[in-house]
């Protein structure tokens, strides 16, 4: 079972498709959760989901808004996908019936 | 590496700091942080958060461990005894012929006797001294090269305060029988501060502390070497 920032990385890389890419991935993160994402929390979950089998990097293509610097490019692996399905689906079930609003 | 312009006021930390990560990785996050227009000190603080993550991982493994209680404290606690011991041999005849010098030594045969005899025994244990920290640096280098800078300053730490007062003075004693500051006829010269501070300190660095970063240094262009 993936973990919450696992499941956000992979939904994120998706997302992006093509454009998934370390700091891309990071702006997603941050603005659909509100909170701040550090470079250590992304490239150390990073490298478990590669380990894992659930991404592949690669370095990409240099690009003048970075300084001239290599991009991290990440794509989700068919294993990835189901583990976020599989996670997602988790997360509804045991959500059916429940109301978070405040009461 | 050159200044990155893009990290101002604190560019050339973000520098150092990023040279703990990986060739392919700095060159990512630099990128990363480029683009998302990071100040110096949140650049500082995700390069430093990351590298630190990276360490620590390392360290789940038992291999540094390893060479970190087989090697790194024990070479230190030893070196820094033996180093102690030398420098207070060292110290004894220094002081002899320094600090008790007079002209007419030199036309004294007594004095060339005394020469003959002291010089081959602190040449011969600064030479040991220097061998067995050059061999403490490659064994070090060689068995833990992704946790260097960490064993490194444990030795380094080990090397300057095994000595102090508290130290397990037992192997002091194992090792080396009767330390000659202990010797009653010798605190006429450890009551001068040059030989019972300086000295000790001048050994530690050009004795021990000089040939262990050379023989670290040598060890890792030879590994970078053979990468290439």
């Amino acid at each position: 079972m993936l973990g919450e920032f696992e499941y956000l990385l992979l939904t994120a890389a998706v997302r992006l498709g093509e454009d998934a890419y370390g700091a891309a991935i990071r702006r997603e993160i941050e603005q659909a959760t509100g909170r701040r994402c550090s470079i250590g929390a992304l490239y150390t979950t990073l490298d478990r989901l590669e380990a894992k089998g659930l991404v592949k990097t690669w370095l990409g293509d240099p690009t003048p808004q970075r300084g001239g610097r290599a991009k991290r490019m990440v794509s989700v692996t068919v294993k990835g996908t189901r583990a976020a399905t599989a996670f997602y689906n988790a997360v509804t079930r045991v959500s059916r019936n429940v109301s978070w609003e405040a009461k | 590496m050159s200044r990155d312009p893009a990290f101002p006021p604190i560019g050339r930390l973000v520098d150092i700091a990023s040279r703990m990560l990986a060739p392919n990785e700095r060159e990512a996050v630099r990128g990363d942080l480029a683009e998302s227009g990071a100040t110096g000190i949140q650049a500082l603080r995700d390069v430093l958060g990351l590298a630190l993550r990276r360490q620590a991982a390392l360290w789940k493994d038992w291999r540094p461990w390893l060479a970190l209680c087989a090697l790194a404290i024990p070479l230190g606690l030893f070196l820094s005894l033996a180093s102690r011991r030398t420098a207070d041999i060292s110290s004894i005849y220094l002081w002899m012929y320094a600090n008790n010098w007079d002209w007419s030594f030199l036309g004294s045969i007594a004095f060339w006797h005394g020469l003959a005899a002291c010089l081959p025994a602190v040449l011969q244990s600064c030479l040991v001294l220097i061998c067995l920290s050059s061999v403490s640096g490659f064994l070090i280098a060689s068995l833990s090269r992704r946790t260097l800078w960490v064993q490194i300053s444990v030795f380094c730490l080990v090397l300057l305060f095994a000595g102090l007062p508290g130290a397990p003075q037992f192997l002091n004693h194992a090792l080396f029988l009767q330390p000659a500051r202990g010797f009653n006829p010798n605190r006429v010269v450890f009551a001068l501060g040059f030989y019972r501070i300086i000295v000790p300190l001048l050994v530690q660095a050009f004795l021990v502390l000089l040939p262990f970063f050379w023989a670290t240094r040598q060890y890792r262009n030879a590994a970078a070497q053979k990468l290439r």
